[in-house]
């Protein structure tokens, strides 16, 4: 309830705010104002997606940091607008609202197609025949990706090995063909148990207290967050680390007096 | 009515539509950055939409990394604005057409 009534309020803010960004003649500091209400309405929405980290990083990163290197370049050239300050309707500003406006009904348009299709698995089979067998993709054409990756398709692509498995058609321990490919599966290699096992310590289960202590849902949290920042994106954010090096010193280069 | 990954992906695109006209019809150059911003941020609002809705937090990470770009993108561009203003007295992006320094 509370949720919906936010919403509507956030959404309509941030459109207002986007349009007076665009629309507001004469002194830029007014569109600054303005797009600086926009990010504090949008930070408002991320909250309403449960990204309660972004939220706060949006209001610190976009409308404290970036938001005053524009007010001060905008003071510091103090732009007056002088072929701006009453707008001239010329023929682009009409292409330009076309093009825009046909931009937007081309992705709303394509929006609601798409939520007429069916989206999952229960969908497809509601609305498939009874009886009729389902015939789910199963794979993506990116290596790696499965797309919907559902009993059905799971079945429709695993369903003969594993019958032959259960006729005891043959066992992968035996090193055979496995049917209908050419790839050999080698023996088992027996399980020595003199040897001693050592399990790493990320592989152990978190200590009881631990658990306990944790938020119950933690999606859109720092903690999350930061566990996919420093493994699977760890390359990314080095990198990151890199451009905004780069961008320190190309800006101190370029803003030099003489280039 | 609730809101659905519908609207947030409507909402996304009306606000990046507005950020296209202002690209479009402004010629003034710092405004044309505001509406780049603009624009950054509808995407941002569709990769958090999509993360929350597929309950997976790989859209968070790029709504982030994004972010960061922008900040570099804004430092960078605001030198080279203050750079033009410098050497064309303008920074109308109509009369800047010279590529003589």
């Amino acid at each position: 309830m509370w949720e919906t009534v936010f919403f509507w309020i956030f959404a309509a803010g941030a459109v207002l705010s986007s349009l007076a960004v665009v629309l507001i003649p004469r002194n830029a500091i007014y569109n600054a104002l303005a797009l600086i209400l926009d990010f504090f309405f949008l930070a408002g929405i991320y909250g309403l997606l449960s990204a309660h980290f972004l939220a706060v990083t949006q209001v610190l990163v976009y409308g404290g940091a970036i938001m005053v290197v524009f007010m001060f370049i905008i003071m510091l050239l103090n732009v007056k607008d002088a072929n701006e300050g009453a707008i001239r309707i010329q023929v682009h500003h009409f292409l330009a609202v076309a093009a825009a406006f046909s931009f937007l009904g081309l992705v709303l348009g394509s929006l609601a197609s798409l939520q007429s299709t069916p989206q999952d698995a229960s969908q497809i089979a509601a609305e498939a025949a009874p009886g009729q067998p389902i015939v789910v993709q199963a794979s993506s054409s990116v290596p790696g990706l499965y797309s919907s990756l559902n009993e059905a398709g799971l079945n429709q692509r695993y369903g003969e090995v594993i019958q032959s498995y259960a006729e005891e058609e043959w066992r992968p321990a035996d090193g055979q063909h496995l049917p209908g490919s050419d790839r050999i599966y080698p023996k088992y290699r027996e399980f020595d148990r003199s040897q001693k096992v050592v399990v790493p310590p990320a592989l152990l289960p978190a200590p009881e207290s631990h658990v306990a202590d944790r938020d119950p849902d933690p999606f859109g949290t720092i903690e999350p967050l930061s566990i996919l920042l420093v493994n699977r994106f760890v390359i990314s954010f080095e990198l990151t680390a890199i451009l905004l090096l780069a961008a320190v010193i190309g800006a101190f280069i370029i803003a030099k007096k003489r280039l | 009515m609730e809101p659905t990954l519908f609207h947030y992906l409507a909402l996304a695109a009306i606000i990046f539509s507005i950020g296209l006209l202002g690209v479009l019809i402004r010629r003034n150059a710092i405004r044309l950055f505001m509406s780049i911003e603009l624009m950054l941020n509808a995407v941002n609002l569709t990769f958090i939409a999509f993360s929350k809705f597929r309950v997976d937090m790989d859209g968070h990470i790029f709504a982030f990394f994004i972010m960061a770009v922008a900040a570099a993108e804004a430092a960078v561009g605001l030198a080279l604005i203050l750079h033009l203003f410098r050497h064309f007295k303008t920074v109308n992006i109509d009369d800047a057409s010279s590529l003589h320094l």
